[in-house]
């Protein structure tokens, strides 16, 4: 009983506009007194739980995407793609989505993602004949990319708050995420002709001002080369995620201070800062549900959530669905730091006696995040391609949930049920 | 007059949190190359290194979660906010937050001082360089204290602007 008033308490304080953060602490509160927690050894077990080398990867791969948008690495990716598949039918709109997904190789996160590649793209794509609602729209689920393309943090939170492997959890997501890709791209070729014209590439967006194939890709070399360091410098045992993220970090720098010269001392200072603001925001958040977390353990909810979810509903397939839409419905009215680090450790004792293995959990909860993050009444990302596209959410909404429901829920339901497309890359690295 | 010293020390102390997350961020990413360059160049395997860098880690992450404070930058759902157009509502709305934010900040306080008193009772520190554990903990004191202050802040800036809009009626 009192777990349901604390998921509604939960609920309560966010949507009321309490900050995420301190909403996670007052439910902590209301824990403590009605559980009797230990307030001497508390925030020692939080302390202890944040206090992981793992996590120092978040902030380093958040500086990483700041230095990205300021240093001019985001440009030049965005220009290189454009030219190599701008001038196709549906190409500008292609491009977005290739753009994000390369942005999420390296950066890591959605909100970046929005930033840079919105603020370069919105615009042309306007002009070559996309209307904005459905270009903010594509903005934001294809910037969620950066949750599914490892280095992901959403990620990394999951696997530091259920202890799986970052790297197994990062492997997984990845075929979700090709999936993902491919959807858009295919959806985004259907909507070009049906529900708006797409003007040639003559009519003065930008495209013919573009370098040529061989100079886009000879300026976007070094940009290129920052997933290949990330994801082969993992893979290939040299780094560790967090080291990984220390090099990307460290060459991000260099290539926009001394490569491409857009980066300054004044916005490089300014992007480490708001890459320890970003930071700060998520720890809190973790710190007060890793209390939380200890509190439901000692309590045995989660196993007794599994108990009675199994007296209810006895088919593993319907316990995927119900699983699925409640994960839905908690991205639709929280962010996805608080789907990940609430709902995941709260799910995985049911889910792994489904017959769900955790890292494959880890890539269905990734996919539920991309379509909460775009779903109203929250909607967080989308809020965010809205303001950077700069048109209203309610033009927004319908090209938004089509998207949702013709790629998003598909890819969703086929990683939710076939599982080799998560597991089949983390069992040929020998993480499963 | 009091306003202006408020806001000349807000500045000050703003200035000093940024250059201290400043620090603390460079000095992290700084000791993370060094140890990939420590054990694949020279050779060396440096112990307590990452001691070293979960203290920064740690005042990096607090500060960072002050700054936000500070700019009222935390995560929000927002949903309500937006649909407010008066103003007056949207001052009470803010002074309500504020004060359920201050209040669970106090719990906050209360908890982070709990554990560095437990922490004083009982010294402890990290084996391999010998950092006492408390220099990172107070980090998170300093954040609780910290965002305490700014979600009163927040309150008193709210609860000032409805008594204006009451005074210009």
């Amino acid at each position: 009983m009192e777990g349901f008033i604390a998921i509604g308490l939960l609920m309560l304080l966010m949507i009321i506009g309490v900050p995420v953060a301190w909403s996670f602490a007052g439910v902590l509160a209301y824990m403590v007194y009605a559980y009797d927690g230990n307030l001497n050894t508390l925030m020692m077990q939080g302390y202890r739980s944040v206090d992981s080398v793992i996590l120092v990867a978040l902030p380093l791969f958040v500086l990483t995407g700041y230095l990205m948008q300021s240093g001019g690495i985001a440009r030049r990716l965005v220009d290189f793609i454009e030219v190599m598949i701008g001038k196709r039918r549906g190409g500008m709109g292609a491009s977005m989505v290739v753009a994000s997904g390369i942005f999420g190789a390296i950066a890591g996160t959605a909100t970046a993602a929005v930033a840079s590649i919105g603020t370069i793209m919105i615009g042309p794509l306007e002009k070559r004949g996309y209307p904005r609602s459905y270009s903010s729209a594509l903005l934001g689920i294809s910037s969620l990319l950066g949750i599914l393309i490892p280095p992901s943090i959403t990620m990394i939170l999951f696997a530091v708050v259920t202890r799986q492997s970052v790297a197994a959890c990062f492997a997984a997501s990845i075929g979700p995420a090709i999936l993902l890709i491919i959807g858009l791209i295919l959806a985004n070729r259907f909507s070009v002709g049906r529900f708006f014209h797409e003007l040639s590439s003559a009519a003065g967006d930008g495209l013919e001002q573009l370098p040529s194939k061989g100079r886009a890709a000879i300026h976007a070399f070094p940009a290129l080369s920052l997933p290949i360091i990330i994801l082969g410098g993992i893979y290939g045992g040299v780094f560790t995620p967090t080291e990984a993220a220390a090099v990307a970090a460290f060459a991000a720098m260099l290539i926009g201070f001394f490569i491409y010269r857009d980066l300054n001392l004044k916005s490089f200072a300014r992007s480490v800062v708001a890459a320890a603001e970003t930071t700060g925001t998520v720890i809190l958040i973790l710190l007060f549900s890793f209390m939380i977390g200890r509190i439901l353990a000692s309590e045995r909810i989660p196993q007794d959530l599994t108990q009675l979810v199994g007296s209810l509903i006895e088919n593993p397939i319907l316990i995927l669905i119900a699983v699925n839409i409640f994960l839905i419905v908690a991205g639709m009215i929280m962010d996805d730091v608080s789907v990940t680090v609430v709902v995941a450790p709260l799910f995985l004792p049911l889910m792994v006696d489904s017959g769900v293995h955790p890292v494959h959990f880890a890539s269905i909860v990734a996919c539920s995040v991309v379509i909460g993050a775009n779903s109203p009444p929250v909607a967080p990302i989308l809020y965010m391609a809205c303001r950077i596209g700069k048109v209203s959410i309610h033009k927004t909404v319908k090209p938004a949930l089509a998207l949702m429901a013709f790629v998003g829920l598909p890819v969703m339901m086929v990683t939710t049920f076939v599982p080799e497309l998560s597991l089949f890359l983390p069992r040929l690295l020998g993480f499963v | 007059m009091i306003s202006r010293l408020f806001c000349g020390l807000d500045r000050r102390v703003g200035w000093l949190l940024e250059a201290a997350a400043f620090i603390a961020s460079l000095l992290v990413v700084g000791l993370m190359l060094f140890l990939v360059l420590a054990r694949y160049v020279f050779g060396w395997s440096i112990v307590g290194l990452l001691e070293l860098i979960m203290l920064f880690g740690m005042w990096l992450y607090m500060l960072g979660a002050l700054i936000a404070s500070r700019r009222n930058e935390h995560l929000v759902v927002d949903f309500i906010e937006l649909q407010i157009t008066d103003q007056r509502i949207q001052l009470m709305h803010k002074a309500l937050i504020s004060l359920i934010t201050f209040l669970i900040c106090l719990f906050f306080v209360v908890l982070a001082w709990r554990m560095l008193a437990w922490g004083m009772r009982r010294p402890q520190s990290t084996p391999g360089m010998g950092i006492p554990l408390w220099l990172p903990q107070a980090s998170i004191m300093v954040a609780a204290v910290g965002c305490s202050c700014y979600a009163l802040r927040d309150l008193i800036c709210a609860v000032a602007g409805i008594g204006q809009l009451k005074g210009e009626h």
